[in-house]
This record gives C-alpha cells, sequence and structure tokens, in this order.
C-alpha cells in the first residue's frame, strides 16, 4: 500500500471518531433542552394554577392601589376623578397625600396647618 | 403562596444537579487536552511502525485506546449493577444504563475504526477471527440490554432486571480481552501483554496518552448522562406530584 492510500485510511478513521463525538455532543445537548424546556413548561403550567396578584389580598411590594383607605404609598400622587390632586381632599374629607401633592403645592394649599391656622383663624387675643 | 415547582424541587436539588453538571467541564477539558496532545504525539513523535503496518498504523493509537474505553465503561456497568442490587443506597440510578449506553457507544466505533484498519492492513473489511468475532458478540449483547430493559414495563423490576442482564452481560469482556492471547491463530496482532509493550517507547507513550484522554472523555460523559438522567427523573417526580395535586 503507498503512503497516499494509507494516509486516506487514516484520515477516514481519524474523521469517523471525530464525527461520532460531535453527533454524541449533539443528542446530549439535545437532551438537556428538552428538559430545560419540560422545566420551562412545568414551571408556566405551575405559576398559571397560581391565583393572580391582588385576588387573595396578597400585593407586590412596589404594586400601590388606591383603595380609599386614604393610605398611600410616598410620593405617590393618585388622581381623584377632578383631575387635581389634593385640593378637595380637605373639603371631601379625604385624607390628603402626605408625601405628594405636586399640585396642591402649587396651589399654595398644601402649607403646613400651623400656617393655615394663623392666616384663617388667628389667635385668641389678636382682634 | 410559593409556586408549587419552587417547593416540590428546593434549591437543594437544582444545586446538586448543577454541581453535576459543572464538575464535568474539567473532565471535558482534560480529555479535549490529552487527545490533542495524543494526536499530535502520533503524527509528529511516533516513529512510523516497522512492522508492515506502515502508516496506517497510527489508527491504533485511537482504535485501541477506544477499545480500552469501551471495555472499562462495561466494567463500571458492572460494578453500578452489583452495588445497586447489593446495596439499597447506591450508585446513581442513571450510572448503570450510562455507562452501557456509552460502552455500546465506544464499542460501534472500535468496529468501523476496526473495519478501516482493516481493510488498509489485511486487505478485507471483515474477517471472522476470535478478537473482531468476540468484540462484535460483547456489542450485541449489550445492545439486548435495551430490549431487555424495554420489554419491562414496571420500574423497580426494570432495573432489577437490567442490573443481572448487565451482570451476566460482562462475561463478554474478559472473553473479548483475552480471546487474542489464547487464541492467537488469529490476524489480530497482540501489542501490550502483562510483561511487556511491544513497541518503542515514545509509541507507548502515545497510547497511554490517547488511552488517558479516551477514559477522561468516558468520564466526563458519564458525569453528564448521570446528572441528565437525575435532572430528568426529579422532573418526572415533580410532575406526578402537580397532577395529583
Amino acid at each position: 500500500m503507498n503512503l497516499e492510500e494509507a494516509v486516506w485510511y487514516v484520515a477516514a478513521a481519524y474523521a469517523v471518531v471525530l464525527v461520532a463525538l460531535l453527533l454524541l455532543f449533539a443528542v446530549l445537548a439535545r437532551r438537556l433542552v428538552r428538559l430545560t424546556q419540560r422545566v420551562n413548561a412545568l414551571r408556566e403550567t405551575d405559576q398559571s394554577d397560581e391565583p393572580a396578584p391582588g385576588r387573595d389580598g396578597a400585593r407586590g411590594a412596589v404594586e400601590a392601589v388606591p383603595d380609599g383607605d386614604g393610605v398611600r404609598a410616598a410620593g405617590e400622587v393618585v388622581p381623584d376623578g377632578d383631575g387635581a390632586t389634593g385640593p378637595d381632599a380637605a373639603a371631601g374629607g379625604e385624607t390628603p397625600d402626605p408625601g405628594g401633592g405636586a399640585a396642591a403645592a402649587s396651589a399654595g394649599r398644601d402649607a403646613p396647618a400651623g400656617d393655615r391656622q394663623d392666616r384663617d383663624h388667628p389667635p385668641s387675643g389678636e382682634t | 403562596m410559593t409556586p408549587t415547582v419552587a417547593r416540590l424541587a428546593p434549591a437543594g436539588r437544582p444545586a446538586s444537579l448543577l454541581r453535576g453538571l459543572v464538575s464535568a467541564p474539567f473532565l471535558y477539558v482534560a480529555a479535549a487536552l490529552l487527545l490533542s496532545a495524543g494526536v499530535l504525539l502520533a503524527f509528529l513523535v511516533a516513529p512510523l511502525d516497522a512492522s508492515g503496518l506502515g502508516f496506517t498504523q497510527k489508527i491504533f493509537y485511537f482504535h485501541a485506546a477506544i477499545a480500552e474505553t469501551a471495555l472499562i465503561a462495561f466494567a463500571v456497568a458492572l460494578v453500578a449493577a452489583v452495588l445497586r442490587l447489593v446495596r439499597s443506597a447506591g450508585p446513581p440510578a442513571g450510572l448503570e444504563v450510562a455507562a452501557v449506553r456509552l460502552g455500546l457507544f465506544f464499542s460501534g466505533l472500535v468496529m468501523v475504526t476496526g473495519m478501516i484498519w482493516g481493510r488498509a492492513a489485511w486487505g478485507v473489511w471483515w474477517a471472522w477471527e476470535p478478537r473482531l468475532t468476540t468484540f462484535l458478540m460483547a456489542l450485541l449483547v449489550y445492545a439486548a440490554y435495551f430490549v431487555v430493559r424495554g420489554s419491562i414495563d414496571d420500574v423497580q423490576r426494570r432495573e432489577t432486571v437490567g442490573s443481572v442482564y448487565a451482570i451476566i452481560a460482562f462475561v463478554t469482556v474478559p472473553v473479548t480481552f483475552f480471546a487474542t492471547r489464547y487464541l492467537p491463530e488469529g490476524l489480530h496482532p497482540v501489542v501490550m501483554t502483562a510483561s511487556e509493550a511491544r513497541m518503542e517507547t515514545s509509541m507507548a507513550l502515545t497510547f497511554a496518552v490517547c488511552t488517558l484522554g479516551m477514559v477522561a472523555l468516558l468520564a466526563a460523559l458519564l458525569r453528564s448522562e448521570v446528572a441528565l438522567a437525575a435532572g430528568a427523573g426529579a422532573l418526572d417526580e415533580v410532575k406526578d406530584l402537580l397532577e395529583e395535586r
């Protein structure tokens, strides 16, 4: 057998080994992908069985829902239906937004209680 | 409320699965380095065979290394099967099946590379001589392992019968290994004996590096297969529990 023919046989043998190993890795990778897909499908099925957030009274940490109890997250501006926030709080008896109230501040109604008292109700003896 | 999957598959199980997968890369890297070094040694360092095989002898370094690895894989399956039957807390469930599967893979590779080498060295693709015939027998016997397992529906019985079959099937391994030594009239040469390596030092070194690389690859593949089997098993358990809910 001449050298050229021998080289072809050797190359064929090494190529068979290489291709077989690549196929084996491909099969392993495919099994890993299928396993991952099964895990994801199971996780989605499991989460779809869970009750929707809010239905059981539990809320997310960053979730702020206007619930009429006057307690809101700091800095939250909640529309009250008339397009303005804060002004009707005192008139309607609604608890004003303690930390927010940018609109109210611009209208000059969000001043400290003491200031308002000084203007509207002068201290006794100041007649 | 914690999702059921998170409750049933707490952090420990995915973590152990992950450990199984991430420890394999070391073995994969070791195998890649050793096999690359083996190829370089085979073509750049090891001399041409002077016995008449010439350049085709280069096939030997991988062909024989793969053959040894196949037999080691069957030996791993034997040990896993025995431990599984003897001890209640035996090896991982998927080890035996993975070892047989990889043993079959390497056996098939030995047959193909051997046929190519046989055609180059002897002028025939196949010869019914002791080593080739006994290796083919071993391959067929181990292939039947999956047929036997597949024919049993009950999981516990399937595992037990599979383990017993893996033990019995191992009889073919020593028969294959010693066939050439005790039936020397065959075409297949005996290169390594207990007392000597009938080749030059650089050839023996190349063969050793290739064998180590293949064994490291087998270990890495076994780890991956066992981790995958464990993951699939855990997933089935969770799925069953979800369906019962």
